[in-house]
């Protein structure tokens, strides 16, 4: 027992010590990095366009992947539309796919609240939640000045 | 918030869908009790297709036996129980009267093998199980989801469980300092301040742990006085850092990683204002981008700190600390997701802002400058307008480096577009010296690197040429040239060749000029010159039209690729696709056509194919037009497929003459163009094919 108890120690010292090394090497990354790391793999994918992470996009045509043909296209006009003071939740639903974009859509004034609490959610960051909204999402997106 | 009924609508709308599977998990975890109970099917639905995780939709509709079906991975489980438990704080295991026995017993007993889940629910499970698991725990992982989960469970979970709990602090290392902080600082728990203290006197350089998990006031006395106690005792000047943040010491310690943590995990704004300039950089640039938020909640989101810090629940809760204003919170944090937004696409949403009410400090905090130098502050607040904004956040975006160098001079063209030379030489003027030379990088540094020995002049002279282009191509261009000279593989180097000639496609000239001054090997991979003379010629004379269109057919050509040669042929102007058509060897052209037969036969009306083919061949020398767009509407991409469309409508005469000759599913597709649908109004109605009828080739 005392022999398992040393070896049970042992390797707990072990471990922490391995996530004492990890977390200074994740640490110094960052330096120079964006910090991700604390991030899933989905969403990771979510984040787009990440110089370290492209191969988790890789194509198998070079040609296709070198070039800059907008692949956001529906997230981006979806995002646009939602800045403009959209309301309708389906037409701003492709924007809820890209993690930043839901980020912004959850803290730019001028959205609608409840597209807001969408973007919030969908981009993992709920203690962002809107104040209570005022509009129901039935009436006309507001005018821009 | 919440409780809206409104938002609650509009998230049962988006069950079953792909941005459902998006808002799911997060609103499971804040979402009122029962919340899906009345849209259980919906959601289970949505599980079935892969929309919704399983644990979601059980924690949404809450304990049933049909939502403990759902459950069969152990981490499911454990994030259910831990769900549906926070939902009934005063009767921590009410979830397994909701069950049936045989429904929960599974659930028990797969988390009584599956430590690492168990200890995640541990508070909410019934005593003489987490008894047994508590007991069995080994590693310091799982004693850290304990400790977790007693933090988030409701005081009479803890008592009930007490005990347990307090075999677990005793149990707890100096690993654990951050979560016995937390659990401390949310329980009041004297034992778990006693424990904290405990170990800080065998290893007082971890207080920094300590100061991170909790803010300095949090902390009890008894901490708060060991850790200042221990300053002579800890070789890595941690207790100093923080007893010299508190104001409690004079002397400042050195700075290192782990202090300057510490530092600013408990320095007060009066330390910090006292602090001369200097110091304050000092300490501030070695800060971490992990830490930063650390100094928002010490000493207020100050834009500074906010740019270098990462939008997570730790800054959300740093700044709530100081803004208490849904508003301004949101006005505070917006910058910093706007920061993480693809470059491509900054030009076009930050256009679409409004202005901001502070435009320094939202560049400043877009662009990760913890510095604003004065020239940057007086441009930016004499263009304060979103486009000025978009243009200058995509420069400091691009200049960092921190995405693909395709993405940042599409982006740089987008957001420079329309700015005049004069307004782009200002705005660069105004930039610091290193951010200036990423974007407009020295003119004898390129030509070393790049030119060719014998022709360093003449490239002079070309990238002085480049430089009176207008800013939306001449800042790409620039940063290209940064890129190749800096790439050290082929792929780089025709990465950066395509954004050269993206960034010059209407200026065919300029771009010659630079490629025939390069070096062999830059040249080689932005224009590789074809083995015949007649189709170097050629590729010359389109790349004086195209830069673009001439690189996709140069490297098509070498590859002898259909595929290239097809994507060669969607960029090139329409005028010069018969001239690049005939450039290219027959046998590649009959690879590019594929089988003729069949696309005759996928793309004719029944009983017309003799006709259809004998009409591509009437056209005679402008064949290749009408049978390359046949071709790219019977392909796979959408893409392609509105290239054959648009190809067609440039030529109403031949669209009129093969409409009435092809099938009508064809038919139907190509009068989706205006152009064609008037060429063939006098044609009877096209109806469409049966389903199974494939234009596919």
């Amino acid at each position: 027992m005392n022999d398992f108890a040393a070896k049970t120690h042992r390797r707990d010292a072990g471990r922490a010590e391995n996530f004492k090394n990890e977390m200074y090497a994740r640490r110094s990354m960052m330096r120079w990095s964006d910090s991700l790391w604390h991030l899933s793999l989905r969403t990771l994918r979510r984040c787009g366009e990440i110089p370290f992470l492209q191969w988790t996009h890789e194509s198998k045509d070079f040609m296709k992947e070198v070039s800059v043909t907008t692949p956001s296209s529906p997230a981006l006009a979806a995002t646009l539309r939602a800045l403009r003071g959209e309301t309708d939740v389906h037409v701003v639903a492709p924007a809820l796919d890209n993690l930043w974009f839901t980020r912004m859509l959850a803290l730019a004034l001028g959205v609608d609240p409840i597209i807001g609490a969408l973007g919030a959610l969908a981009g993992e960051v709920p203690n962002v939640l809107p104040p209570p909204c005022a509009t129901p999402p039935s009436s006309p997106p507001p005018s821009r000045p | 918030m919440r409780d809206s009924p409104i938002l609650s609508a509009a998230i049962a709308s988006l069950i079953g869908t792909d941005a459902g599977k998006r808002v799911l998990p997060t609103w499971a975890a804040v979402a009122p009790a029962g919340w899906g109970a009345s849209l259980a099917a919906a959601l289970i639905d949505a599980v079935r297709t892969d929309r919704c995780p399983p644990w979601s939709a059980a924690a949404l509709i809450g304990p049933t036996s049909d939502t403990a079906a759902l459950l069969t991975m152990f981490e499911g489980i454990a994030r259910a129980v831990r769900r549906w438990s926070l939902t009934t704080p005063n009767d921590p295991t009410a979830w397994m009267d909701a069950l049936a026995p045989a429904e929960r017993d599974r659930l028990l007993s797969t988390l009584r093998t599956h430590a690492d889940a168990a200890t995640r629910c541990l508070p909410w499970l019934p005593r003489p199980l987490a008894a047994d698991i508590a007991e069995a725990i080994s590693n310091m992982w799982e004693i850290r989801n304990a400790l977790d989960a007693y933090t988030a469970a409701s005081p009479v979970a803890r008592a009930l469980h007490a005990d347990i709990l307090a075999a677990l602090i005793q149990r707890a290392g100096w690993d654990h300092l951050a979560d016995l902080t937390r659990l401390a600082a949310a329980s009041r728990m004297d034992a778990a301040w006693t424990a904290v203290a405990h170990l800080l006197r065998d290893a007082p350089n971890d207080a920094v742990r300590v100061v991170a998990a909790a803010p300095w006031d949090a902390l009890h006395a008894d901490v708060q006085a060991t850790i200042l106690s221990a300053t002579d005792n800890d070789s890595t000047s941690i207790c100093a850092a923080i007893a010299f943040a508190r104001g409690v010491r004079g002397d400042a310690p050195p700075i290192t990683q782990a202090t300057v943590r510490a530092f600013f995990a408990a320095v007060t704004p009066t330390v910090w204002d006292t602090l001369t300039e200097g110091t304050q950089r000092a300490w501030r640039d070695a800060l971490s981008i992990l830490d930063a938020h650390l100094a928002v909640r010490s000493l207020g989101p100050d834009p500074m700190f906010l740019a270098g810090a990462t939008l997570d629940d730790d800054l959300i809760a740093a700044v709530h600390r100081h803004v208490r204003d849904a508003h301004a919170m949101r006005l505070t944090l917006f910058p910093i997701a706007v920061r993480y937004l693809p470059i491509a696409d900054v030009p076009a949403i930050v256009a679409a802002l409004p202005s901001p009410p502070d435009p320094v400090a939202f560049v400043q905090i877009v662009g990760r400058h913890r510095d604003m130098p004065l020239a940057l502050r007086d441009w930016i607040t004499a263009h304060p307008t979103p486009q000025a904004l978009a243009g200058a956040i995509t420069a400091l975006r691009a200049a960092s480096q921190s995405a693909a160098s395709a993405a940042r001079s599409a982006a740089l063209a987008a957001a420079f577009a329309g700015w005049s030379s004069e307004e782009a030489t200002a705005f660069l003027a105004a930039l610091p010296d290193n951010t200036r030379a990423m974007l407009h990088p020295n003119a004898d540094a390129l030509a070393s690197a790049l030119a060719h020995p014998n022709q360093q002049d003449v490239f002079r002279q070309a990238l002085a040429a480049l430089a009176a282009l207008p800013p939306s191509a001449a800042l790409p261009a620039f940063h290209a040239l940064d890129a190749l000279a800096a790439a050290s593989n082929l792929v780089q180097r025709r990465q950066a060749g395509e954004e050269l000639a993206r960034a010059l496609r209407n200026h065919g000239n300029g771009f010659l000029a630079l490629v025939d001054a390069l070096a062999d090997v830059p040249r080689t991979a932005i224009l590789p010159q074809p083995r015949s003379a007649p189709r170097a010629v050629a590729v010359r004379a389109i790349a004086a039209a195209d830069p673009l269109a001439a690189y996709r057919l140069a490297h098509a050509l070498r590859k002898g690729k259909s595929d290239a040669v097809l994507n060669a042929l969607m960029d090139a102007p329409f005028d010069t696709l018969t001239r690049i058509w005939r450039l290219l060897p027959e046998t590649l052209q009959h690879a590019v056509l594929g089988d003729l037969d069949a696309l005759l036969r996928d793309v004719a009306a029944p009983g017309r194919v003799d006709d259809l083919a004998q009409a591509l061949q009437d056209w005679g020398a402008d064949a290749p037009l009408p049978l390359l767009a046949l071709r790219m509407l019977i392909g796979d991409s959408e893409e392609r497929r509105a290239w054959g469309i648009s190809a067609l409508a440039r030529r109403p005469d031949v669209a009129a003459a093969l409409l009435p000759l092809m099938h009508a599913d064809a038919r139907m597709l190509l009068e989706h163009d205006v152009r064609i649908a008037i060429a063939g109004a006098d044609l009877p109605p096209s109806r469409p094919s049966t389903p199974a009828r494939r234009r596919r080739r």
